[in-house]
């Protein structure tokens, strides 16, 4: 059916309307180049937004990919305090063999009291750290006839074991405050497992370690901030120069920090760099040709009627004129990072001191400027104005950590980049970027 | 239209090249513009934005996707569209109820009918039907491409369509009896 509407298509699409004197070019150049003005910095607009919400979207991403990795260290340190938890106190109800059972054998060339006093610290150290109650207590009275009662083989090396329990006292002495007292049965069940005891003092020592020495792990760190920064002219600038504004810009990092030697560490990563400027350009034309077409230019009167008949013609008139261009440029830099640095810290913070350089992977310019007295615009990693393509920057940075747990921290700092090569593919000019960003993220430890 | 020498100065921002890209694109682009916005004093405004959209996003034409003619006029369309949702060019709402279904052909009707005639039947139309009926007859478009373009469900597009024509048919029979008393 619809093809029968041939005619109409044909009537209708034909172009033979004439077209209204206000459609020529002349009239209309000037606000179609407005427009597109407009149009140009809604889009850059846009564009900004759009990348804020992508780069917003990634991180939340990684940050959700990371999540399971996080949870599942989380239960495999739990199972691991457990394990250790739950060691010793199996020991010590463990049948007496190896050196426990020689131990058990010097026993008997110990004198009373001296075993009396070991014995009862070692087991009170136990009490603490392996979760000895009273319970467990009772049981370990229970096994007393078993054991004492086992038959005692003469030994070569009476009292083998005892001084290792005396150096452990020194540790042990410490905790004597906050144990609970134990009936004497208990006492002397302990004295059958001193060696049993030891590995629960060697860990009460390890972690007094732990809490004093800094140990780098290695990281996963995810920043994100805001960078200022200049062009970094040499002595012959530009003509668009005087123009040019570098705004606030954005910045974002993934790196990861491996631990060497001393307290040094290696990071490698990506970092994103946008660096925004305004460029606000605008000329006082003194001279600006006015055509007013088909107006009155005069008015002449009949002599013998005294009508008045009015002259039409074009009046081009010279009026001073401002002209000015707004523009938003922006340059996209993808960078791999690689620097060697220095940790210190404690059980809650960090800091480090990184050194080195980063190397643009990938690049993008956008934007319009005055170049040669003409306005161009611009896109890509190399134009006329500008090759971002393959730079080196050198890198100076600095964070400090604060552990939110043994997984996770806070983490703020500044680095400083500087371009070691030319931005500026015009003659004569030479541009290195300084960019200083500060960053706040997360670090994520891993095991 | 335009060849491919000028759409490549123009991909370059060739000022000359802006001039002669208007100046071969003008007529088209008025004669789609003045068939879907009904306010003439809205035509300057609208193909300014036009052009300053062809200037901006010529880049994105492929040539080996299709004619220029149809990558313009898909983009004019648009922009007339997004003009009157804007409400810059206030839609007319007629009731349908009025509407009934006759069987006189309206295409037999319309192949008597001068084109300034059926120009201003369609400036009468409610600008509903009026944007699906030119989109669908006269520009050729299939229903999913009308309704990715205005906005609303094949199904509508193919309603407001039926009743485009029988509002077409109504007001073509009802001007007849009109010309046919006054001849009497």
């Amino acid at each position: 059916m619809d093809s029968n509407f041939d005619k109409l298509k044909k009537s209708l699409a034909e172009n033979n309307q004439p077209l209204p004197p206000e459609l020529n070019w002349e009239h209309m150049e000037d606000g179609i180049f407005e427009k597109m003005a407009k149009l140009q910095m809604q889009q850059e607009e846009h564009r900004g937004r759009t990348n804020w919400v992508r780069l917003l979207g990634a991180g939340a991403l990684i940050a959700v990919l990371l999540l399971p990795l996080f949870c599942t260290w989380h239960v495999n340190i739990t199972t691991d305090a457990v394990s250790s938890r739950t060691g010793p106190v199996q020991v010590e109800y463990a049948k007496p063999e190896g050196r426990e059972a020689a131990v058990l054998n010097s026993s008997d060339n110990v004198q009373p009291a001296t075993r009396t006093e070991h014995t009862s610290r070692n087991h009170y150290a136990a009490h603490p750290s392996g979760g000895f109650t009273s319970t467990e207590g009772e049981q370990a009275s229970a096994e007393i006839p078993k054991l004492v009662d086992h038959p005692i083989p003469p030994t070569e090396e009476p009292g083998k074991g005892i001084p290792s329990t005396a150096q452990s006292a020194k540790h042990i002495n410490t905790l004597l405050p906050f144990l609970p007292l134990t009936n004497p049965s208990v006492i002397l069940t302990s004295a059958i497992a001193i060696p049993t005891v030891e590995p629960v003092v060697s860990v009460s020592e390890n972690s007094t370690a732990r809490k004093n020495d800094f140990t780098p792990r290695k990281r996963l760190v995810l920043l994100g901030g805001l960078s200022a920064w200049s062009p970094g002219y040499g002595q012959d600038k530009p003509e668009r120069h005087p123009f040019e504004q570098p705004l606030a810009s954005g910045y974002a990092e993934m790196s990861y920090i491996h631990p060497l030697k001393g307290g040094y560490m290696l990071m490698a990563g990506l970092q994103y760099h946008q660096l925004e400027s305004r460029f606000d350009w605008s000329q006082t034309i003194n001279d600006y040709k006015l055509t007013l077409t088909d107006t009155i230019i005069g008015v002449t009167t009949n002599a013998l009627t005294g009508k008045p008949t009015l002259a039409y013609g074009d009046v081009t008139l010279s009026v001073k004129a401002k002209q000015t261009v707004l523009h938003y440029n922006t340059t996209r830099i993808l960078q791999v990072p690689v620097a060697v640095g220095k940790t210190w810290g404690n059980r809650s913070w960090q800091a480090d001191v990184l050194v080195g350089g980063a190397a643009a992977v990938w690049t993008q310019s956008e934007g319009l400027t005055l170049y040669q007295g003409a306005l161009l615009s611009y896109s890509g990693s190399k134009t006329a104005l500008i090759n971002t393509q393959w730079n080196i920057n050198g890198l100076l940075k600095g964070r400090l950590t604060y552990l939110l747990s043994d997984q996770i921290g806070v983490t703020a700092g500044a680095q400083f980049q500087k371009s070691l090569t030319n931005w500026s593919a015009e003659n004569g000019v030479r541009m290195h970027p300084n960019v200083l960003s500060f960053e706040l993220g997360l670090s994520c430890y891993l095991k | 239209m335009v060849d491919s020498d000028i759409l490549s100065r123009v991909k370059q921002r060739d000022h000359a090249a802006f001039k002669a890209m208007y100046e071969g694109c003008i007529a088209y682009v008025y004669a789609v513009v003045r068939r879907y916005v009904a306010n003439e004093s809205a035509h300057q405004d609208v193909i300014q934005e036009i052009f300053a959209r062809v200037f901006l996003s010529v880049h994105t034409f492929d040539a080996a996707k299709g004619e220029f003619k149809y990558w313009l006029r898909r983009l004019v369309i648009n922009q007339c569209l997004q003009h009157t949702r804007q409400g810059k060019s206030p839609a007319v709402v007629v009731p349908i109820d009025g509407i009934v279904e006759t069987d006189t052909s309206v295409e037999e009707q319309l192949t008597n009918l001068s084109k300034e005639q059926i120009e201003g039947y369609l400036q009468n139309m409610p600008d509903g039907y009026k944007q699906v009926f030119m989109l669908v007859v006269i520009d050729e478009y299939s229903h999913t491409e009308v309704s990715e373009m205005v906005g609303i469900s094949p199904e509508t597009s193919r309603s407001q369509l039926s009743r485009a024509k029988n509002w077409l048919r109504n007001n073509l029979i009802n001007n007849n009896k009109i010309s046919l008393a006054g001849g009497l």
